[in-house]
């Protein structure tokens, strides 16, 4: 059986749209109906454009509409990206044919596929141009859609800038400008989002990769100093096993379900684990599932979801705003997209020192909270 | 046939309608996006509506092999999987895709034996959009319907459910159908059961949301009898024009009701005397707001400049009375402030 009850996680175009809007200086046009451009554009809160398809242009055609669409946005923008949808690729509109050769264009239905698919089709078809001259690295994986994307964004800055390195590139969010020459190194913020653009220098998920890439990155760049990082770090890591010691003299290792993309919700499950021997009962993952030490399951329904949590009942969620409703009687932490019926204003990192110490604090913090409100 | 470009999906518009068929399940023929899409924006919609439960909603699950080689498999595997929910009724919504590829919904739904299937004709914006959407599956729905006896009572037809005020306008048009003693049967469809529907042919009277839904209205007149006033009440007014109106369809007296809901709109016109003779730009978000507009600025004489205070004037317009005292409060905060 293939169907789905609830469907958790954006499709293809959506992913496509998301790349594009993170561009400053692309003019984005989802060539498709109305339905199709709402949703992106009320969660990116980013200006895109869109053809408005209705049933005649499918019947007599929609080369004009999207040309007329396309020639005035040259006009305003440095590119322009038009985002397939569903009913034009079936009915197999040749727009790739018919569209000016510097349009960059992705073919990328909802049916094809998920977010990320739509996504990472969308990098690989962005124009960049890696330069040795570049100064810097480039920051992969900050997508929008990620409640961590800003946060990422500045931790990634801050530790690259505490080693002397300035950030080039950030995929995707950043101007034409900055991708366009790109540096040719890379340092990952989420490893499912890896674009392709510069070589692979590592990942700063987690405190030790984060170390592992800055030596990288040290054999590769001149003047690079370690020691502004190691001190913070011996500091953090000092911190958190303190507190997390403190939890554990008068609370039990908690239960712990985490529902994300995989690499996010297998570092946040690693360190539960390495810090408070947290149960991992499952991770529900919204994308590709790969090897993990712990036990992982594809949750993108909601009833996935709810048989995955009824299975092992955890007193811990780490997911999304479904599995705070699938769950209510554990503890929460907001860790993935869609976050509703809260307030988030301030950046929130996962990546490197701050964002080890962040989801510590909040998973101790939730814990806390949650033992008080069971027992008063 | 005629669309708004720009109103969003039929399927967005339905599903306004059947999730709030409390024990019935949704299905989407489609791909997971359209249904993430919807059940998305209707989670945070219900959020904003202090509405704690989620909708049901199924996917076919439509992916490149069925394009090719169709999907009335996966529909038809999809509501057996949906018979297993113990579900009062399911609805059957196509997308675009379902469209495109020209699936048979209708022989799938004819082999499939259970609980009540209503194929509720949307086709994505190949069937046209929102408001189309919510006719649609308003029409489909009262299907669930096979007439009755006129019980006195009226029905509310086609309430906006993703409107953020929709319960504060169900209270406001209770309120002013109680002066005239007169009870509401059904709300179709917010919030109901499956069964309830069944009492859709039984009002005296139907209520229309607005305009928009005279053709629900002239379908379930034409079906069952039923005569209906085309919207929820807005203006001063209007909304004593309602009384009257409601009053002159089931034969109730309504002098004495329009003569406290006159008194009640004098009482409120005072309390907001701030506001007279204030210099104001108006913002309004749509089309209709000439009648009701103009009644505010000639009771309140106001005068219209390109320097005044900036009023916003909402689409949908406020209901009632009570709608109207929100309204003007959020006015004189900004003449206030």
């Amino acid at each position: 059986m293939r169907e789905c009850m609830n469907a958790l996680w954006p499709c293809a175009m959506t992913g496509a749209v998301t790349c594009f809007a993170g561009i400053g200086g692309i003019g984005t046009v989802i060539h498709g109906p109305s339905g199709c451009y709402f949703y992106p554009a009320t969660i990116l809160h980013r200006e895109l454009h869109c053809t408005f398809l209705i049933e005649e242009d499918i019947i007599f055609g929609a080369e004009e509409r999207l040309l007329d669409l396309v020639r005035s946005l040259q006009e305003r923008y440095r590119a322009v990206a038009v985002v397939n949808t569903c009913t034009p690729a079936i009915i197999g509109e040749d727009i790739r044919h018919y569209l000016p050769g510097e349009i960059i264009m992705v073919d990328s239905p909802g049916f094809l596929g998920n977010f990320e698919d739509g996504y990472l089709a969308a990098c690989r078809a962005l124009p960049v141009k890696p330069d040795p001259d570049v100064c810097g690295v480039n920051l992969d994986g900050i997508q929008l859609l990620d409640p961590f994307c800003s946060g990422n964004s500045l931790e990634a800055e801050r530790i690259l800038a505490s080693a002397g390195i300035p950030v080039a590139a950030r995929f995707c969010d950043c101007t034409f400008d900055q991708i366009n020459p790109a540096s040719c190194s890379t340092v990952q913020t989420n490893p499912d989002l890896a674009s392709g653009h510069g070589l692979a220098r590592g990942t700063f998920l987690g405190i030790d990769d984060t170390e592992k890439a800055l030596k990288c990155l040290e054999k590769h760049y001149d003047d690079v100093r370690l020691d502004a990082f190691e001190r913070e770090r011996d500091i953090a890591e000092h911190a958190i096993e303190t507190s997390c010691e403190k939890f554990l003299m008068r609370h039990d290792p908690p239960e712990v379900a985490l529902f994300s993309g995989f690499s996010y919700a297998d570092f946040a499950a690693r360190m539960l684990k390495k810090y408070l021997d947290a149960s991992i009962t499952v991770i529900g993952c919204r994308n590709g599932i790969r090897h993990s030490p712990f036990r992982v399951a594809e949750a993108c329904s909601l009833s996935a979801v709810q048989e995955l949590i009824a299975g092992d009942p955890p007193d811990l969620l780490l997911g999304s705003s479904f599995e705070r409703m699938a769950c209510p009687t554990a503890a929460f932490i907001p860790f993935t997209y869609p976050l509703r019926g809260m307030v988030r204003l301030r950046a929130r990192p996962i990546i490197g020192i701050q964002g080890l110490a962040g989801l510590m604090e909040d998973v101790l913090n939730a814990c806390l909270d949650h033992q008080h409100a069971r027992d008063p | 046939m005629t669309s708004s470009r720009t109103e969003g999906c039929t399927l967005t518009g339905a599903l306004s309608v059947t999730t709030s068929v409390q024990d019935a399940v949704s299905i989407i023929h489609g791909p997971d996006g359209c249904a993430h899409h919807n059940f998305s924006l209707l989670h945070a919609l219900h959020f904003d509506n202090d509405q704690l439960v989620l909708p049901s909603i199924l996917s076919t699950s439509l992916k490149e092999q069925e394009i090719i080689f169709g999907g009335e498999k996966a529909l038809e595997d999809t509501i057996t999987r949906a018979f297993e929910g113990n579900h009062g009724a399911v609805f059957i919504l196509t997308s675009c895709v379902a469209a495109a590829i020209g699936d048979d919904v209708r022989s799938v739904c004819c082999e499939v034996h259970g609980c009540p299937v209503i194929i509720v004709p949307t086709g994505g914006f190949l069937g046209g959009g929102f408001s189309d959407g919510v006719k649609s599956a308003l029409i489909a729905l009262s299907s669930l319907c096979h007439g009755g006896n006129q019980s006195g009572m009226v029905n509310l037809v086609g309430e906006k459910n993703l409107e953020y005020e929709a319960e504060a306008n169900y209270r406001e048009v209770a309120r002013l159908l109680s002066l005239l003693g007169v009870k509401i049967q059904l709300r179709f469809v917010r919030n109901i059961p499956v069964s309830a529907i069944g009492n859709l042919g039984c009002a005296s009277l139907n209520i229309l949301r607005d305009e928009s839904l005279t053709d629900v209205g002239s379908a379930l007149e034409n079906r069952f009898g039923t005569p209906f006033l085309p919207s929820f009440p807005v203006g001063f007014e209007g909304t004593l024009r309602f009384l009257s109106r409601v009053g002159e369809e089931l034969d109730i007296e309504s002098d004495s009701a329009i003569a406290a809901e006159r008194a009640y709109q004098k009482g409120i016109i005072e309390h907001f005397s701030d506001l007279r003779r204030k210099t104001v730009m108006i913002h309004h978000w749509g089309q209709t707001s000439g009648p009701v507009l103009t009644e505010l600025l000639e009771t309140f004489d106001l005068e219209l400049k390109d320097h005044g205070r900036l009023l916003s004037f909402p689409d949908p317009l406020p209901v009632g009375t009570a709608g109207l005292f929100r309204m003007l409060s959020r006015w004189q905060r900004v003449i206030h402030a």
